[in-house]
């Protein structure tokens, strides 16, 4: 069965991505899988509150507002996975008694809306210059009614489908002995362990993909950005 | 994604790196700031230039909070009044502290503290005021100590603040200019700029029981054109990207003469300006 917009099963939309856009904040950057597209704001490390604050690490705060209307329970817990997803990743122990605030804007969702809070999340943080102990890459699968599994789906695609996947992996060496598994899964619907392998699969190959293209974009500005320093 | 060899030794640094990225696995190096190490490798955790420094490496990212160094002159906002310290919010990860101890009382250096300038702080800074002060050492979660155990160091007036990025204000020897215009510059290090109307030294020191003061002189019309025409030329300097030291302030205060104030923050001129001072930076060599 062919998909709506004509792509291939594990054919990723066309990636966007932009760094520094926000002046104001100490890091920025914008995603965008095709109409899927959000905004990130990180500010930090700053000066934590008294009531918040931890002795010995950086507190992490994320709040993720919707394209329409007011927060909901959805965004609240959106915004609790994007946290436990990069509460261990950022060397927060470098930093205590601060806090590092990670705002998401979704500009226009179209399906995958978590992989590309979490991919525009690693960017925003990195623009920032927030210690990270890796890069944090993500990507969602669907499982169709015909049995067919899509990677990066719509929401059309997503609203047909029997069950979708969300993986998020850490950037490393792929080796059996070396890989950490994913940091954050998500998984709803009615699926078979078999089912739920393969989109594993497919899921960390598209997120080598995203990874490999983010890269190619951070160090492009940092080629750029470093000649203009460095005069 | 594959982790990447371990390079020999000339090839480490002027490598760009992003979080994650293995950097080397030879024991004689030791990691420096931007760096990590798990099971003998050396990873970056930032995004940046690998720097090598003899033995040590570090990755340089393009942009971090200031991080204050011992003897950095900066210029901090009272955030809070505590008990026997003030908080300074000096434009880092965390506050700045400048403990009662660390000011000059007025009425003379050598006068001692009593119990009545411990309730009394307000006299001396409240929230809101603007302090230049330098920086003494850190706390143990890091958080800077701050001083203003000198004549010249003290709460500011008679002026405006500019905020610019911390990374175009290079320390330099002196960080308190008076420029040929007739303005007096203090240039942070933590990129918080004060441009003054400008007072004589002499006069500072006649008067050392008003160094808390909050009073300002009278300035007249002149004098407010003048700084606020400095302001905008380092606003435009900042927005530009160059350096901010006393020379390119004057190269642009000169260079805009031409145009009414409020004209230097269109992008149009300010471009032009830039393009200008940069042209004469390269000049001096």
């Amino acid at each position: 069965m062919s998909r709506p917009d004509r792509r291939e099963a594990s054919q990723l939309r066309a990636l966007n991505c932009s760094l520094g856009q926000l002046n104001r904040a100490d890091g920025s950057a914008q995603f965008s899988a095709g109409n899927t597209s959000v905004v990130s704001g990180v500010y930090g490390p700053v000066e934590a509150k008294v009531y918040e604050e931890k002795l010995d690490r950086a507190v992490v705060e994320v709040k993720f507002r919707p394209d329409i209307g007011a927060p909901t329970t959805k965004d609240k817990w959106m915004e609790s996975a994007v946290r436990s997803t990069f509460e261990r990743e950022i060397l927060t122990h470098l930093h205590p008694r601060t806090l590092v605030q990670i705002v998401i804007q979704l500009r226009e969702g179209d399906g995958s809306v978590d992989s590309a809070a979490i991919n525009v999340t690693s960017l925003a943080l990195v623009d920032a210059g927030i210690p990270l102990k890796c890069m944090i890459t993500a990507a969602t699968c669907a499982v169709l009614s015909d049995d067919t599994t899509v990677v990066d789906p719509t929401q059309e695609e997503i609203d047909a489908a029997r069950s979708t996947h969300t993986f998020a992996f850490a950037s490393g060496s792929p080796t059996e002995s070396n890989a950490r598994g994913p940091l954050y899964v998500d998984s709803r619907g009615e699926f078979t362990m078999d089912e739920y392998n393969h989109c594993y699969d497919l899921c960390a190959l598209a997120a080598e993909r995203v990874l490999a293209f983010m890269r190619t974009a951070i160090e492009g500005k940092v080629t750029k950005e470093a000649k203009i320093s460095a005069a | 994604m594959e982790i990447d060899e371990a390079p020999q030794k000339v090839d480490i640094a002027a490598r760009i790196v992003t979080p994650g990225t293995a950097i080397t696995n030879d024991p004689a190096f030791m990691r420096g700031h931007g760096t990590f190490s798990e099971h003998d490798t050396i990873y970056s955790s930032v995004a940046g230039v690998v720097e090598r420094i003899n033995k040590l490496v570090s990755v340089r990212p393009l942009k971090q909070r200031y991080s204050g160094e011992i003897g950095d002159i900066i210029v901090g906002r009272i955030t809070e009044v505590a008990s026997k310290r003030w908080r300074v919010d000096v434009n880092s990860r965390q506050d700045g502290v400048l403990l009662l101890s660390s000011i000059n009382l007025p009425g003379g250096i050598q006068r001692r503290k009593s119990e009545s300038d411990e309730l009394q702080m307000r006299t001396f800074f409240a929230e809101g005021d603007l302090v230049f002060a330098e920086v003494q050492s850190y706390f143990a979660d890091g958080a800077l100590s701050l001083h203003t155990r000198s004549i010249q160091y003290g709460k500011l007036r008679n002026g405006t603040l500019v905020t610019a990025f911390p990374q175009l204000v290079p320390r330099s020897r002196s960080h308190f200019h008076t420029l040929p215009c007739g303005v007096d510059v203090v240039l942070g290090v933590n990129g918080y700029i004060w441009v003054s109307k400008h007072v004589p030294a002499s006069k500072v020191e006649a008067n050392a029981e008003l160094i808390y003061s909050d009073k300002n002189e009278p300035i007249s019309d002149d004098e407010r054109e003048v700084i606020a025409r400095v302001a905008n030329c380092i606003q435009l300097l900042n927005r530009m990207y160059v350096k901010i030291t006393d020379t390119s302030i004057i190269f642009a205060y000169d260079a805009s003469v031409a145009h009414p104030v409020k004209d230097l923050l269109k992008h149009d001129v300010a471009v032009e300006l830039a393009h200008n001072v940069m042209a004469y930076l390269e000049q001096q060599g």
